[in-house]
């Protein structure tokens, strides 16, 4: 079974998974995709990157020179998104079951315990 | 260039040389508002931190970095003791003639006294070895700060040690010293515990010297109704030679991360034989070097928590019983970084520095 993945690394797997950013680009779209919850700093995001791009996760997509400053793209891997895949099924169960747990608590109310 | 610009260029230098730098430069001023001038201190953090650790390459390896604090650690301890050795240079000498004869004249009044140091220069060591010597072999095991005994002829003052003790300490306290409690000496039953008190110990400190006055009725052919007496000259630790061995500290351990990155980065790709004889005789130092330098701060960390004088330097055992291993350590560490040198750099690493370093030159050019 695969390990949970970090926040920060969930929000950027999320974030290529429809098209290629560039790093100010990621930050952007993980500050809109988790409502404000996450703010990636720089050097979080681009430690994450390496990381993630060691583990095939994601490759460089290409490189692009705006305004004389240089800025790389990057996208996921087909093994990166089948990543971000199992983490949303794990989530998505995980919230299930918490779900479940809840519509019992309040369809049948016990004893408090202690 | 703006002003914040240089600054964050200046804080990516905690990064390897490469596009990493130029494509942390571009996001950064992308996602700093206009308002900034400055790079905020969770920024700086979040960079040296980050940056520190892109150093040593191999994302999301754990080993290297413990290895990288190890290391950093043990460099560290190697530049504690370099600085705090040269910074004793600095150190005023032992006090000389009517300072020296003014401290007699307190301690033995009417008495004529020697005053012998136990070596010429910063340290004594009973083997009074020369560079050449102690570069092969290290010190004697009695290696130690220098110090200057003083003492009355012959030795032997008549009457009795504890008036005599309560007496000195108020001649020292009249003359501007700070004088310590006195504790009581002699020969230990082992069953109890139970000190004979034939003597006493104690220290004085005045303009960064220790003076330890140690009467004591024990030794052998003391004439009955005298005791014997010697004083001790030490010199404190100065807050400046702790200051110096606080920023070689940080220098070395500073440089010891910096070697293992540029060796791990260099030995990141593939299983070379030079990653190999790299990372086995990095480990192997650090078996030799590392319980060399805990051992050396705790050491330390003792002084640093007396008032009294260091007695021996921190950085003793390095050069007396674990000399072998630091010679050792200090080859495995050269073989390391020869086997690194010799590794082939990534080819992605080799492009990308050589395209900066065209990128800068070019910019320069008129």
């Amino acid at each position: 079974m695969a390990k949970p993945m970090r926040e920060p690394t969930f929000w950027i797997l999320t974030a290529l998974a429809r098209s290629p950013r560039h790093g100010y680009g990621i930050i952007q779209e993980v500050t809109a995709l988790s409502e404000g919850q996450v703010t990636l700093q720089a050097g979080t995001l681009y430690a994450a990157l390496d990381r993630l791009h060691a583990e095939g996760l994601l490759e460089v997509d290409r490189d692009e020179k705006v305004d004389g400053r240089d800025r790389r793209y990057y996208r996921l891997t087909d093994h990166g998104a089948a990543a971000l895949n199992t983490e949303a099924a794990r989530l998505a169960a995980n919230a299930r079951t918490a779900g479940r747990q809840l519509e019992g608590r309040r369809r049948n109310p016990g004893p408090a315990t202690a | 260039m703006t002003r914040l610009a240089k600054q964050y260029r200046l804080l990516l230098r905690a990064y390897p040389p490469g596009h990493r730098r130029t494509e942390l430069l571009d996001t950064l001023l992308d996602a700093a508002p206009a308002t900034r001038n400055h790079p905020t201190a969770r920024e700086t953090a979040n960079l040296l931190r980050h940056g520190m650790r892109a150093r040593l390459g191999r994302p999301g390896g754990r080993a290297v970095v413990v290895l990288a604090t190890l290391i950093a650690l043990t460099a560290g301890f190697i530049g504690a003791a370099a600085a705090t050795r040269a910074a004793w240079e600095l150190v005023p000498g032992y006090p000389t003639g009517t300072a020296l004869a003014e401290i007699s004249d307190t301690v033995f009044p009417s008495h004529p006294t020697t005053a012998e140091p136990n070596g010429t220069g910063l340290f004594f060591d009973v083997g009074e070895r020369n560079t050449a010597e102690v570069l092969l072999q290290g010190h004697d095991e009695d290696f130690e700060f220098a110090t200057v005994t003083i003492a009355p002829e012959p030795y032997f003052l008549p009457g009795d040690f504890r008036t005599w003790t309560a007496t000195t300490e108020g001649r020292l306290v009249k003359a501007g010293w700070q004088v310590g409690p006195a504790e009581v000496t002699g020969a230990t039953t082992i069953a109890t515990g139970e000190v004979d008190d034939t003597g006493r110990r104690f220290t004085a400190t005045r303009d960064g010297l220790a003076l330890t006055i140690e009467p004591t009725t024990d030794v052998v052919d003391t004439p009955r109704g005298s005791f014997y007496v010697t004083a001790t000259l030490d010199r404190l630790t100065p807050g400046y030679v702790t200051a110096a061995g606080a920023l070689g500290l940080l220098t070395g351990a500073l440089i010891g991360w910096l070697l293992t990155g540029w060796a791990s980065r260099r030995t990141e790709s593939g299983h070379t034989p030079a990653r190999a004889t790299a990372a086995v005789s990095a480990v192997f130092a650090l078996v030799l070097l590392l319980p060399q330098a805990l051992l050396g701060f705790l050491i330390l960390g003792y002084q640093m928590h007396s008032d009294g004088p260091p007695g021996k330097p921190f950085w003793t055992l390095s050069l007396t019983y674990g000399f072998g291993c630091g010679q050792l350590g200090a080859v495995l560490i050269a073989v390391a970084l020869i086997a690194a040198a010799a590794a082939r750099r990534p080819a992605e690493e080799v492009s990308q520095i050589a395209a900066s370093r065209w990128r800068r030159s070019w910019e320069r050019s008129p």
